[in-house]
């Protein structure tokens, strides 16, 4: 099944990065990958991701960086965040910006569902509002 | 010799392994494979493998205790273990010697790609250890052809 919303890894092993857009891809979600914040910064500054998956630790620019600039983004224009962590990062983060945390060594399975409830959550976060009124019948 | 990433099996299921090896011989890796964790730990203390491929499942505690004791003996090694497990078993899966779990039963397709795409992308160390042997999966495409020579 193809998937229309961008996926955005951002992790600078290059391993791990690899496995991510290997098992996103595989299940037809398409995904760009960034090695550092600075990478991620630009990417996101040309394509609209739907997702963003977030490594912390990082050189040239970390996790910690991107999410602030993230947060200064539009509500509506601002892509889900899902943090991976090593399970120590005591920091609270955001919850209007991370939706979740997903932790290493990562469940395959349980990866590819978390990232499939953000999508259909971002999905619904950017339906148009509903109108509050009918439009006239001007028959 | 062969200038493929070299991958590891840990499997004490003789079934699994055969299967894990049939499907990992047909990707552009060196295959080698281990039953035992004193088995494994005699082949990564010979040779650095990009990638290792072991069952959390395994008989004897077979699995965790290999990786316990290999990231213990060589703390800087870059290989990048893919652990397999049966959901039921309730293990802990520590972050600082796993890199990530495929649920058995296993997705072989997912598995061969996730072998195949990251062992390309593990770091070499800088003075990566002589593998001694051929790769198990060399030998056996070389029987298969008629043209290997046991020393």
């Amino acid at each position: 099944m193809r998937h229309e919303k961008l996926i955005l890894i951002v992790d600078d092993d290059d391993a791990i990065r690899a496995l991510l857009t290997t098992v996103l891809r595989r299940r037809g979600y398409p995904v760009d990958a960034a090695r550092n914040g600075v990478e991620a910064m630009e990417l996101l500054g040309t394509r609209q991701y739907a997702l963003v998956i977030l490594d912390l630790m990082m050189p040239r620019m970390n996790g910690y960086e991107v999410l602030e600039h993230l947060g200064r983004l539009p509500v509506m224009t601002r892509p889900f965040v899902l943090v991976l962590t090593a399970g120590l990062e005591q920091r609270k983060f955001d919850t209007n910006l991370v939706v979740g945390t997903i932790q290493k060594p990562f469940d395959i399975e349980l990866l590819v569902d978390t990232v499939a409830g953000c999508l259909v959550a971002a999905e619904g976060a950017q339906l148009p509002p509903m109108p509050t009124a009918m439009p006239e019948d001007t028959n | 010799m062969n200038d493929e990433p070299r991958v590891l099996i840990v499997e004490s299921n003789d079934a699994l392994r055969a299967m894990l090896f049939t499907i990992l011989r047909h990707q552009p890796v060196g295959v080698d494979t281990a039953a035992t964790a004193a088995d494994a730990l005699q082949k990564v203390s010979q040779c650095d493998y990009a990638l290792a491929v072991v069952d959390l499942d395994c008989a004897n505690n077979a699995g965790i205790t290999f990786i316990t004791r290999f990231r213990e003996d060589r703390p800087d090694a870059t290989t990048f273990i893919l652990a397999v497990r049966d959901p039921k078993n309730d293990v802990y899966l520590d972050p600082d010697l796993i890199a990530a779990v495929l649920n058995k039963p296993l997705e072989i397709d997912t598995l061969a790609e996730l072998v195949r795409e990251c062992a390309h992308v593990v770091p070499v160390p800088e003075e990566p250890l002589p593998c001694p042997n051929p790769a198990e999966s060399d030998i056996r495409t070389r029987m298969e052809r008629g043209s290997y020579v046991a020393n």
